[in-house]
């Protein structure tokens, strides 16, 4: 433990001390400090998404965050066309990209790696990320995403705001309200920056209060309900033109969170996020930027079945996990060359209990996460070569060294009920590399595809899960130690249109999975939890396969008529032909947008071709086909540089009765849902 | 650094030197702590032979397999004696009859740290009636004789002796758990014994049983994987492996079988791991 902090802190003053060699020229080549020009040359020069091929770094959270104030952060990633998400309850979905879930998927905030602390997977990283504290979204797909660790799907990196340095402006923020329909929700949220010539402070909170919400029909879902809140301060200091010193504290608690999917809700889930980060803008041309980050985090997790009726027996189910790790990372140019390296470690520990209380007699006892701790190294490397105007090359490599250990002998005892050796070390060696290839075909016109390779570590669950229900198959599932690596060659192929009226992009993906890890029946072991139908073991299926594409259209006959239209779809079979579970199907969304000077208004259609292909042994349902039809609305009033926003609209006008193919327990969406939210911007 | 080098070597040596002369030091009494942990039930003189017999156990009597540790003692120059043979019996002496209980006697002259091993399985509880007989011949003086205790047997919680009639018909059968004492979430070693009732004062081991066991959590309703089915060891002691997948209260249920013939499938014992 102590030697790993020495570590990262060797590795991180050794870059730093690199990076204090450079002399004193301003970074911002706009000379002076003005409001604007910080505001702006701070976004730039720091560049939210080191896109490599095919990625989504124009998504910055501002634009979807203008429609809607209170929308999630899970909802706005949905509107990335190849994110989709998972749903249990009403809270907190689970991003699933290019038909991959959070296991596959690396998720972080500022770089900072976060683990979920749940062993329903109830508390997806995304949740801690409010939208209004969150200043983009860089999403990097397979393996052109291994910057922020190794994974087979991608990246999603959330950017939080940060406070701002803004002399001119030294007190700004917001405050606004917002309610909604369908669950009687209620929303609060403000946010201030305060900020002096070289530094600023910003705080940020938000309060939402959910009732369970009416299905389309009008029937209440039960246990959909839930309570959050979540803070954020973040001060930023500039001791000179080049150097940013900014500290980051995130909290985030849920209470009473209703889990309609599962046999249980979350009495409370709470997180704590702590980054501190150094920020250096060397003079020299060939070094663009150095930074390096050392942060920690915790999150704690209950659930609860005491509001539920009929239970059998009372259990507890509390998890923890606890992160701490850093980064150091430079920017480099040579002439037609843009390197960027990073050295990166993080050190996690993940625990999860289960106990149950049976009338009368001795609790039962066992860990569902057996004390785990995982150790982590990466060097990345991305090589950026602009052979010129039209035609550039990227490489991105990744090796990473994971070692895992499960520290609690209880835990060791209790695999050695499988035959399994827990008790010494798993060592991998994780290697990621990619290669892309942009050319602007033409005016307006441009083409890339990627060729990659990716593997990934087994999740805790994966390896060393003890009897974990999975509520969406009915299955016990038991981890394997010795499961293999997985691991991917990818190919993604793309094209992008971008003319004055009319938009198009359309990207093709295919990724062939070695080893794939999921969940086999095995008959000779009994279910622990009652009424389950067996247990599953984590076993690596030969190969699998998972492949789509997604086409988006934007059409402008006229400067304020916009017409748009997103479709997905995304198909996955296992080496033996079997559908892979949980892939969603064919998905469109359709819209016109009507916009003004002062707001807009905009009719939705959101439809989904069912899904037939469906894995029996996963116990996968059906789902039918659906369409829906939503309506929203913007406004806002300027009083001097302040601004009064109303937006509202009608989700699911028609109260149609749907869900989509990932939520979990054939549980239905929201039915007709009027929101209405005010802000006061200043 | 080569000073400390030196030094360190000297330090060892001192050490080892102080160590083993503990050692030698305490090698003229080393039995005086070989009954830490455990319970006098009963100490008396045998009739000749001017003995003293102790007999210890790891705790009052239950009625299951218990193992029992006698200590003699010259009774004139109270020096312990290590080697004698030792014969020990069981009986219970009812209103209406008189029997005795599988035992074991100890399988050496030689005691182990001053004590003569031994068992006896108490197949019934009893206050009263209980007598164990301890035969001394030992092999220092060449003394002999012997001493009757009484004791008392309790029933323990949970059950850890069942008698069974058995299903094909046959002599009653005492099946005995034996281990694990300090049973733990993973895999234990799991001990029963099983003995036959040939006649009231003959109970021999069995030694030809198939015995499979299935654990299982009354509660929940499950059991566990890749538990080992205990086979024959020595004297009517059948050794295999139990795993207990969580704490709580666990069924180890029985099924004894002569051949293919189901001899019982009643019996089972619960253990709880707290």
């Amino acid at each position: 433990m102590k030697s790993l902090a020495y570590g990262i802190f060797f590795a991180l003053t050794a870059l730093s001390a690199v990076a204090q060699k450079q002399d004193s020229i301003l970074f911002f080549n706009k000379g002076n400090i003005t409001e604007t020009v910080f505001d702006v040359e701070e976004i730039l020069v720091r560049p939210t998404c080191a896109c490599v091929g095919e990625c989504s770094c124009g998504m910055t959270a501002e634009d979807n965050y203008s429609e809607n104030r209170f929308s999630c952060t899970d909802a706005i990633l949905a509107k990335n066309g190849r994110i989709e998400l998972m749903k249990r309850g009403n809270f907190a979905f689970e991003p699933v990209m290019n038909g991959m879930a959070s296991d596959r998927l690396n998720l972080t905030i500022d770089g900072m790696k976060i683990f979920g602390a749940c062993t329903d997977k109830m508390d997806p990283v995304t949740s801690y990320v409010e939208p209004n504290n969150m200043k983009s979204v860089s999403v990097q797909h397979g393996s052109t995403g291994s910057m922020f660790g190794s994974s087979l799907g991608g990246s999603i990196n959330m950017e939080t705001n940060g406070a701002t340095i803004n002399p001119n402006k030294p007190i700004s923020g917001e405050v606004g309200v917002g309610f909604q329909s369908a669950a009687l929700g209620a929303n609060a949220l403000f946010s201030l920056n305060y900020s002096r010539a070289r530094w600023a402070i910003r705080a940020n909170g938000v309060y939402r209060r959910f009732q369970n919400y009416r299905a389309g029909g009008g029937a209440e879902v039960q246990f959909t309900q839930f309570e959050k809140w979540n803070g954020a301060i973040s001060a930023k200091y500039m001791p000179t033109d080049k150097d940013v010193i900014r500290f980051d504290f995130i909290m985030d608690e849920g209470y009473n969170i209703g889990y309609a999917a599962l046999p249980m809700d979350v009495l409370f889930a709470k997180a704590k996020i702590y980054g501190l980060t150094y920020q250096h803008y060397p003079s020299q041309t060939w070094f663009e930027k150095f930074e390096t980050k050392v942060y920690a985090n915790t999150v704690t997790h209950s659930m609860d079945d005491t509001k539920r009726p009929n239970v059998v027996m009372h259990m507890d189910m509390p998890g923890w996990t606890k992160t701490f790790g850093g980064y150091a990372d430079g920017r480099l140019k040579f002439g037609k060359h843009k390197l960027t390296v990073r050295l990166d470690g993080y050190h996690t520990n993940a625990r999860a209990e289960m106990t149950m209380y049976p009338n009368n007699e001795a609790p039962m006892f066992m860990l569902t996460w057996p004390d785990v701790d995982k150790l982590d190294f990466g060097l990345y490397v991305q090589d950026d070569i602009q052979f010129n105007i039209k035609r550039s090359l990227s490489f991105s490599g990744r090796l990473e060294y994971l070692n895992t250990n499960v520290i609690d002998d209880f835990g060791v005892q209790q695999a050695a009920v499988f035959n399994q050796d827990v008790s010494k070390a798993d060592h991998r060696l994780l290697k990621t590399a990619s290669v892309s290839y942009t050319e602007i075909l033409g005016k307006g016109f441009s083409g890339w595809f990627t060729a990659g390779y990716a593997e990934r570590s087994p999740s805790i669950t994966e390896q060393y899960a003890f009897y974990i229900f999975n509520a969406y198959d009915g299955y016990d599932y038991v981890g394997f130690n010795d499961v293999k690596t997985e691991k991917a060659v990818q190919g993604d192929l793309g094209f992008k249109y971008d003319g004055k009226r009319f938009q198009a992009r359309a990207t093709g993906f295919y990724y062939h999975i070695y080893d794939y890890i999921l969940g086999g029946i095995d008959s000779t072991l009994d279910a622990m939890t009652i009424g389950a139908r067996g247990v599953k073991v984590s076993r690596n299926l030969e190969w699998a396969y998972m492949t789509g594409g997604n086409l988006e259209l934007s059409y402008s006959p006229l400067k304020i008529l916009t017409l748009s239209n997103t479709s997905s779809y995304t198909y996955g079979n296992t080496f033996e032909g079997d559908p892979l579970p949980l892939v969603p199907p064919f998905k469109n969304v359709s819209g016109i947008k009507w916009s003004h000077q002062k707001g807009f208004v905009q009719l939705e259609c959101e439809s989904a071709a069912n899904q037939p292909r469906t894995n029996p042994e996963f116990g996968e349902m059906k789902t039918p086909a659906y369409a829906l039809l939503n309506l929203r609305a913007s406004y806002f009033f300027n009083f001097g540089q302040k601004r009064l926003t109303l937006n509202g609209g009608i989700e699911n006008l028609l109260d149609h009765n749907y869900r989509t193919h990932l939520d979990w327990g054939g549980i239905p969406r929201p039915g007709i849902n009027g929101y209405l939210n005010v802000s006061f911007t200043f | 650094m080569k000073v400390s080098m030196k030094l360190l070597v000297v330090g060892v040596a001192l050490m080892s030197a102080i160590f083993t002369g503990c050692e030698k030091d305490k090698d003229p009494d080393p039995k005086t702590n070989n009954t830490d942990g455990l319970t006098l039930i009963a100490s008396g003189y045998t009739d000749a032979g001017s003995m003293l017999v102790k007999v210890w156990a790891k705790d009052s009597l239950y009625s299951q397999y218990t193992p029992l540790f006698i200590e003699v003692k010259d009774s004139a120059t109270n020096t312990v004696i290590e080697d004698a043979h030792i014969e020990i019996m069981p009986m219970m002496e009812m209103t209406t009859m008189t029997h005795s209980a599988p035992f074991e006697n100890p399988t050496s002259a030689t005691a182990v740290n001053g004590l003569f091993p031994c068992a006896v399985v108490f197949q019934m509880p009893g206050e009263m009636g209980w007598t164990l007989n301890v035969m001394v011949q030992e092999n220092v003086n060449g003394g002999m004789g012997d001493v009757t205790f009484p004791l008392a047997v309790i029933t323990p919680t949970p059950t850890r002796t069942r008698v069974v009639t058995p299903a094909n018909g046959g002599n009653k059968l005492v099946i005995s758990y034996v281990q694990p004492t300090s049973p733990k979430v993973g895999i234990n070693d799991f001990e029963i014994t099983l003995h036959s009732k040939e006649s009231m004062d003959s109970w021999p081991g069995i030694e030809n049983y198939t015995v499979e066991i299935d654990p299982q959590m009354p509660s929940m309703g499950h059991g566990s994987p890749n538990n080992v089915n205990p086979t024959h060891s020595a004297n009517g002691h059948y050794n295999g492996q139990v795993n207990f997948t969580m704490t709580g209260v666990w069924n180890v249920n029985l099924r004894i079988m002569d051949g293919t013939t189901v001899v019982d499938s009643t019996a089972y014992f619960e253990v709880t791991l707290q």
